[in-house]
């Protein structure tokens, strides 16, 4: 007779949970379907301007002076590294062709331009810029 | 798409024909149901072995050695057709049969399967490591014209280049001769599998309970909307959840029926969980010590069915042996700094942190409740789980896992405990939540051959 009060409980339980469980499934799918966004792009969407021209190109070098911690998560990196896969975007190494910098702000870019004596190829309305080195 | 997923449930269902034969212990939707995730499992190192040998992506190769291994398979399973071929349409009858519980169960889980979709809406292209870890990985699986080796050596630590790579083979093998953009593809993976999990729930307690018990089960997990939002973040996750549920069932089917084809089942599944996620491995370790001590004085009678269960699990484990061998590097998360300066320092305020966090995350609304739940039934039903032999090893198993995960988490030095555990346990325990209810339902329903005491 215990186990079928426990039993009794526990189907009970269950059986109000599910409801329960629906309503806020319910409430969430609204809630996103609400506030959807049309613009809404998939990650890396900053330097997709950028897959053209890095077709078929193997390594590319990233300048950035963002956080690149996992706990600060990688600012747009990761990202870039999404999108322009299955180019490989090595952190904060010049030694490539092309170069992307991406920085907190365009001062630094420039900057960087102007340090490793780069000409812009191409650049995003994000402040994404794509260069490479002047004497190629 | 489709017809890859159809392709991998036939192989599965040749597989377990060939397994059964003549003594099927499992209901035929079960049987069915885990065909396809043997098959899946099946094309994943299919796929991996084209990757070993060519390199780059060769889709009509992988459909070579598919073809290869579908004449082996139906040639064995063919003698068992041969027999049982007028049986088929009856096998197939009772699967989709017409009784109205079952229907009504059918349309609940189809009406399901539309919800699931629309959770998807709020992150189709999934969550960080979605995009950050899997399906970056499977894209250069997919486009790149350099060696797949790429992905262990020349990207970057925060991409875990050693993290076993069933979820990006299993979308590589998915996408196969698919000229279609590549984002469905993990985004429908991710919902299949999050509906499979509640339906492999209702279904493989189907095998030991009765069927509205069952049903509940399996409609608690899949209506949980936080359960579909993690299970549709196309992490492996949901991989993982679903083939150590779909270990369990075939845990206690083993241990009921002391069958060498169950057994050997049951280790080809345990296989392919080592090579879906790194905790895949340590599941594995755990449930085969829980197996054999189940056994207890009797583990040498029983040889015949441990060298079953030993080869299946030696054959599945191969591929991830390989790939931790000679393909990825140390993993950074587990014992790195595992020196007892470090642990001084570190182990009491790591244990607090963890203990509170699990206790915030439990009971945290946004699981609506459902933990509280599992844990108080599991509370009220702890002198069956402890005493009773096929409960306590599925209860020894989470009370083993818990503290493994919890020595993982405070003696990592790497990155903050903090930080890592507010962006991983949530998903650490959503894994599990299939096996948990799983054995909370079983403890409950299921009639053990000495029921008298209790």
């Amino acid at each position: 007779m215990k186990i079928l009060q426990r039993k009794t409980l526990i189907t009970i339980a269950a059986v109000v949970l599910i409801p329960f469980n629906l309503f806020y499934m319910y409430v969430y799918i609204m809630k996103n379907l609400s506030q959807l966004d049309p613009m809404f792009a998939q990650p890396g969407f900053q330097f997709a301007n950028f897959q053209e021209e890095l077709k078929g190109v193997k390594r590319v070098g990233f300048l950035t002076n963002k956080n690149i911690t996992r706990e600060d998560n990688d600012g747009h990196y990761l990202q870039a590294q999404f999108i322009l896969a299955p180019t490989i975007l090595e952190l904060n190494n010049n030694n490539h062709e092309f170069l992307i910098l991406d920085y907190t702000h365009q001062y630094f870019v420039f900057y960087m331009i102007k340090t490793l004596n780069l000409k812009p190829i191409d650049d995003t309305g994000y402040m994404k810029v794509l260069a490479v080195y002047k004497d190629q | 798409m489709y017809l890859n997923h159809f392709i991998s449930l036939v192989l599965g269902f040749l597989t377990l024909t060939i397994i059964y034969k003549d003594r099927p212990s499992l209901k035929p939707a079960l049987t069915l149901l885990l065909s396809w995730g043997v098959g899946l499992g099946i094309s994943v190192y299919l796929t991996f072995l084209s990757f070993i040998l060519f390199k780059t992506f060769h889709p009509e190769k992988i459909y070579l050695f598919h073809g290869i291994l579908f004449l082996g398979l139906f040639l064995g399973a063919f003698p068992t057709y041969k027999r049982h071929f007028k049986r088929i349409p009856h096998i197939l009858f009772e699967t989709i049969n017409q009784r109205l519980f079952d229907a009504l169960t059918w349309i609940f889980w189809t009406i399901l399967l539309c919800l699931t979709y629309m959770v998807t809406e709020g992150h189709t292209f999934g969550e960080w490591d979605a995009w950050g870890m899997w399906n970056l990985k499977t894209k250069f699986l997919l486009l790149s014209a350099q060696p797949f080796e790429d992905i262990f050596h020349n990207l970057h630590w925060h991409t875990h280049p050693d993290y076993p790579l069933f979820l990006p083979f299993l979308n590589t093998w998915v996408y196969g001769l698919s000229s279609t953009d590549l984002h469905p593809i993990p985004l429908y993976t991710a919902i299949i599998f999050t509906l499979a999990c509640g339906i492999l729930l209702y279904l493989g307690l189907l095998q030991f309970i009765p069927k509205i018990p069952a049903f509940i089960a399996g409609a608690l997990l899949a209506t949980n909307p936080f359960f579909g939002y993690q299970a549709t973040a196309q992490y492996a996750d949901v991989q993982i959840g679903f083939y150590l549920l779909a270990g369990f069932i075939l845990m206690v089917d083993s241990l009921s029926t002391k069958k060498p084809q169950s057994f050997f089942l049951f280790g080809i599944i345990l296989g392919f969980m080592t090579f879906i996620k790194n905790e895949g491995i340590l599941m594995m370790l755990f449930l085969t010590g829980l197996t054999l001590l189940s056994f207890g004085k009797e583990v040498f009678q029983h040889k015949r069915v441990l060298l079953w269960f030993f080869l299946a699990l030696g054959l599945t484990f191969i591929p991830t042996l390989y790939f931790k061998t000679f393909l990825a590097p140390p993993n950074d998360d587990i014992l790195p700094n595992f020196a007892w300066s470090n642990l001084r320092h570190y182990r009491f305020m790591n244990l607090q942190i963890f203990f509170t966090s699990t206790f915030q995350e439990l009971t945290h609304k946004k699981w609506c409740w459902i933990w509280i739940f599992s844990l108080s039934a599991l509370l009220l039903n702890l002198p069956k789980l402890i005493f009773e032999e096929k409960c306590r090893g599925l209860f020894l198993f989470f009370v083993i896992y818990f503290f493994a995960i919890a020595a993982i988490y405070t003696t990592n030095t790497n990155i903050s405990i903090s930080w890592w555990l507010e962006s991983s346990l949530a998903r650490i325990i959503f894994s599990l939540l299939p096996s948990l209810l799983f054995l909370i339902f079983y403890s409950y329903w299921h009639k053990p051959k000495n029921l008298n005491h209790l």
